[in-house]
């Protein structure tokens, strides 16, 4: 093989980048093989690339098998449920584990879940229009779900789903310290009482299978709240 | 001087945030933007290269992002103004990482020798007389599907023997050779 000194012909990283992921084509990728036969500079480029990437694969593959393995014992892919019943409803069939997949190769998703910034992500991969609020108010809830549109909030599961008292008082002391959202639902409706005697109800996706609750409005602006009122309003249509 | 890796705020979520978006804050001057993305994105292969390539120079890994942070924020980040989208912006930066440091190094690198020789079967593909690897071989490897067998390939061109990469891919010394004999089957249909 023949050793170039001179980079000004080498290819840039634009094409160096096509080709270690494989989308060269036709003379674009004859020309940029030919010129990795010709220079040694470029092949060590692309050479020590692989090397990184190949085992960075492999410790990313292996985080998501235990990232996996935690989703099927806890609640970590709610996000994820909400966002494939809203594909569902859209007509699009898509398997739990592409969705997986298509979340942990992106960064929407880790260990713990998918980040409330990033719930969405997956919708507007699949061209669904997505809008982010923080700050919103119960009005602002309402006239979303009225013109039809999938709402979803992020709040503080334990502050709603809390059944016993020590759980309570547990959560009464975490909000001291700070505000912990830590899990996402799709509101269906929202009576038009005040909140002292509204009520919400909410799909719950802490598992495949949707459960639908209705909770005191004021007890659902507690947990909401600890998400800054964030909520994600879902476009039907355009 | 800039110092992106000694200084906890640049803690950014970057996840969130597209190759475009990106591009344009950094470019736009998000200066704690530019050093959480090159913490980020960029860490883990100069980590690489300077465990693998550059072990003998004792180099500070903060040193070296720091300059390479210099050499992209370089005529408001011209660099990063010419990636084309036509990849992922972190295959992008890696190469061009990569690049850099090698260049940097090319010196240091002459004197540096490869651990070992080429790993069985491989050597019949590559040239003894270069330390250059066949294109097609290379196209080939990045089209096996299982990064295993791209990894133990890969490490073993770079002279890695077989009780060394089990070693560093945490699998027993058999395992390695049969992850080995079965690449180079699915490489040698590859390259037919």
């Amino acid at each position: 093989m023949k050793q170039i000194k001179t980079h000004d012909i080498c290819p840039d990283e634009n094409e160096l980048a096509m080709f270690v992921e494989g989308k060269l084509r036709g003379s674009r990728l004859a020309a940029v093989k030919r010129h990795l036969e010709e220079c040694s500079v470029c092949n060590e480029v692309v050479r020590v690339y692989m090397e990184f990437a190949a085992m960075e694969a492999v410790k990313m593959k292996d985080d998501e098998v235990a990232m996996r393995r935690a989703a099927r014992t806890g609640n970590n892919l709610c996000v994820l449920y909400a966002e494939r019943y809203i594909l569902q409803s859209f007509g699009m069939a898509v398997k739990m584990d592409d969705l997986i997949g298509l979340a942990w190769s992106d960064g929407w998703l880790n260990r713990e879940g998918v980040q409330f910034r990033c719930i969405g992500k997956v919708l507007e991969h699949y061209g669904i229009e997505v809008i982010r609020k923080s700050g919103s108010t119960i009005p602002d809830i309402r006239k979303e779900l009225a013109r039809n549109h999938f709402v979803i909030v992020g709040v503080d599961a334990g502050e709603l789903f809390a059944r016993t008292k020590i759980r309570k008082i547990k959560e009464k002391v975490e909000d001291w310290f700070e505000n912990r959202p830590d899990h996402a639902l799709i509101v269906t409706s929202v009576s038009q009482d005040s909140p002292k005697h509204g009520e919400i109800s909410l799909l719950n996706f802490e598992k495949a299978r949707p459960k639908e609750y209705t909770v005191p409005l004021n007890k659902f602006m507690e947990a909401w709240e600890d998400s800054g009122n964030y909520m994600v309003i879902i476009k039907r249509s355009n | 001087m800039i110092h992106p890796l000694k200084n906890e705020r640049y803690l950014i979520d970057l996840s969130c945030l597209d190759d475009r978006e990106l591009v344009r804050y950094i470019t736009a001057g998000n200066e704690d933007l530019a050093a959480c993305f090159l913490k980020q994105r960029c860490l883990n292969i100069f980590q690489y290269i300077n465990n693998t390539r550059l072990k003998e120079l004792d180099l500070d890994i903060n040193d070296l992002i720091n300059d390479f942070y210099i050499f992209l924020h370089e005529d408001n980040w011209e660099k990063l103004r010419s990636f084309r989208f036509e990849s992922k912006l972190t295959t992008w930066i890696n190469l061009v990482a990569t690049r850099y440091l090698l260049k940097k190094y090319s010196k240091e690198l002459k004197e540096i020798p490869l651990k070992g020789t080429p790993i069985e079967g491989i050597s019949a593909f590559s040239d003894d007389s270069c330390s250059a690897v066949h294109a097609d071989l290379l196209e080939a490897i990045s089209r096996l599907k299982d990064k295993r067998d791209q990894q133990v390939l890969l490490m073993g061109l770079h002279g890695y023997d077989s009780p060394e990469i089990a070693k560093h891919i945490g699998t027993s010394v058999n395992n390695v050779y049969v992850i080995k004999s079965r690449a180079i089957e699915k490489l040698k249909e590859l390259i037919k």
